[in-house]
């Protein structure tokens, strides 16, 4: 999706469209949410602060300006949610943590891209591996199990892992070509 | 050359256990060595790297999904419109218990769970009851407190009063729905659907009105059904209300206002409660969008020439992954997918041979 294609949905959403609304919302809501969740370190109140940021978000419409894009506000407003959201967590020690973290992904959302093409060659790529090598693919990078854990778990061999996660990366890679030049641009 | 290209392969697969934090310390020094090497080894690392972050990056937009969270959010922005039926009543902590128990609904949906009937039972001020259904499940006759009996498709509310009053029996959809309404001449049973009313003395019928989408629609199976545009701006030239006879299909288009009447020419209507359907030569394309409604499943067609074979079917209460593969047999296609996600295309011809 376009700069400008989202401008006239947020444009169309402050006239009320729910339906643009509902559009925004998909094409953002998973980003953001990763995005939050850097700062909370906690999916259910990332998923939490996003949600809210919508609901004020369509409330609101109708006193909203915006001059940046709509891309680098909905960000920019997740964040300062999340900033109110760990002054108000009491434990100190957190609030370190947390308060450190901020410093390091300041501005950061300026370097996140909404690729959902990528999203959609990633997605494909996936699915077309086999299914057991799709499922060890997945323990390892969605779950982040160890070879041993993920071995232990479906019953194989760790060298069985080894060899399954080295050619789903060889086929991914194969497969996502011409997006790996590209992506390293960024 | 060959053994170049093992050792190639070789390389890579110790860079892909490096990657993933795996190596033992003499495979760790190994990589670090060849790593030295040149400036293109350790590109070559960071392509990996920057593919598995963004695959990484992908899973994890992915684990916040926006189809329950929409439905959460859309609750909460359409709620305040319930006051109309009993403003005096419905107080704001009310409301505010309302989001809560949304939020927990789509939790416990998360986890699985059958179809949800929350009763604010212990709510003296609160009046009305409601019963939603999941992204995944739909509410299979429900009994309403007059002992009409509605089941709920995937993604869809239903609001009525604790106790119905004496002359009227109110109720407000969101989503689709088929009704067993018990028959009661005295008392009419009335639905609010979008910009639509629907009355009925005591029949059976299915109506749909998911908001956002640019239509009602009412289709009767038994009885006599009016469906009424309560839109105000109303010109002479079209309906305000329309009678439905069995068979007969009221569609109201939200955009222009229009009502109308038809034959119900969909024998699929009630397929999402039934899960029975019967395909009479009909283009894959239709036969996809069927699918796609009563299993609320995705399905991308790689080829568009599938889209023109036409299917000859009876399916009865069966899995979707059992009619995609007799779809997928009938017609020697590939099938690919998972969860409610599917890929179908044109069989290569070197995996036909085999």
């Amino acid at each position: 999706m376009s700069q400008s294609d989202e401008r006239v949905l947020f444009e169309n959403m402050k006239k009320g469209h729910i339906k643009s609304f509902e559009k925004l919302f998909h094409q953002y809501y998973g980003y953001l949410c990763s995005f939050a969740e850097r700062f909370t370190n906690d999916h259910d109140s990332a998923e939490e602060i996003v949600q809210d940021f919508f609901v004020r978000l369509w409330e609101k419409r109708l006193q909203l300006n915006i001059d940046s894009s709509v891309k680098s506000y909905f960000f920019r407003s997740v964040k300062n949610l999340c900033l109110n959201y760990i002054q108000h967590q009491k434990i100190t020690e957190k609030h370190q943590i947390n308060l450190r973290l901020e410093n390091n992904i300041k501005e950061t959302y300026d370097d996140i891209y909404i690729e959902s093409e990528l999203a959609e060659k990633i997605k494909k790529s996936i699915l077309s591996l086999p299914e057991k090598r799709r499922e060890i693919f997945r323990l390892s990078r969605e779950e982040g199990l160890k070879y041993r854990d993920i071995a232990k778990k479906l019953n194989i061999s760790v060298k069985t892992v080894e060899t399954q996660m080295s050619l789903a990366i060889k086929s991914l890679r194969d497969k996502l070509k011409d997006y790996t030049s590209f992506i390293l641009f960024f | 050359m060959k053994e170049m290209n093992d050792k190639e392969n070789f390389n890579q697969d110790i860079l892909i256990k490096y990657l993933n934090k795996e190596v033992n310390s003499g495979e760790k020094s190994e990589v670090e060595n060849w790593l030295k090497q040149s400036e293109k080894n350790r590109e070559e690392l960071e392509q990996i790297r920057q593919m598995l972050s963004k695959v990484d990056d992908y899973y994890k937009v992915k684990s916040f999904d926006s189809a329950v969270a929409w439905h959460n959010i859309h609750s909460k922005i359409t709620a305040p419109r319930l006051n109309y039926l009993e403003h005096k009543q419905f107080r704001k902590e009310a409301l505010i218990r309302f989001y809560k128990y949304a939020a927990i609904i789509i939790v416990a949906i998360m986890l699985g769970s059958v179809g949800f009937y929350i009763g604010f039972r212990n709510q003296n001020k609160a009046f009305y009851s409601e019963i939603v259904s999941s992204e995944k499940q739909v509410v299979n006759e429900y009994v309403l407190p007059d002992g009409s009996k509605v089941t709920l498709n995937n993604n869809s509310e239903l609001r009525f009063p604790k106790h119905f009053k004496n002359d009227v029996r109110e109720v407000i959809v969101h989503g689709e729905a088929f009704f067993d309404v018990k028959r009661d001449t005295s008392s009419p049973f009335i639905i609010h659907a979008g910009n639509a009313q629907v009355k009925v003395l005591g029949t059976s019928f299915n109506v749909c009105a998911y908001p956002n989408t640019e239509t009602v629609e009412v289709v009767v199976k038994t009885g006599k059904v009016e469906v009424t545009n309560v839109n105000q701006q109303i010109t002479a030239n079209k309906n305000r209300e329309v009678i439905l006879a069995p068979g007969e299909k009221g569609t109201l288009f939200n955009s222009s206002d229009i009502l109308e009447k038809t034959t119900n020419s969909d024998p699929n209507f009630m397929a999402w409660k039934t899960r029975d359907l019967v395909f009479n030569k009909v283009p894959l394309k239709e036969v996809f969008k069927s699918l796609e409604k009563v299993y609320h499943v995705e399905i991308q067609v790689i080829n568009p020439e599938i889209n023109d074979l036409l299917l000859n079917a009876q399916f009865d209460h069966k899995p979707v992954e059992f009619v995609l593969n007799v779809i997928q047999i009938t017609f020697n296609l590939d099938l690919a997918g998972e969860n409610k996600q599917f890929t179908i295309s044109e069989r290569k011809k070197e995996q036909a041979k085999l």
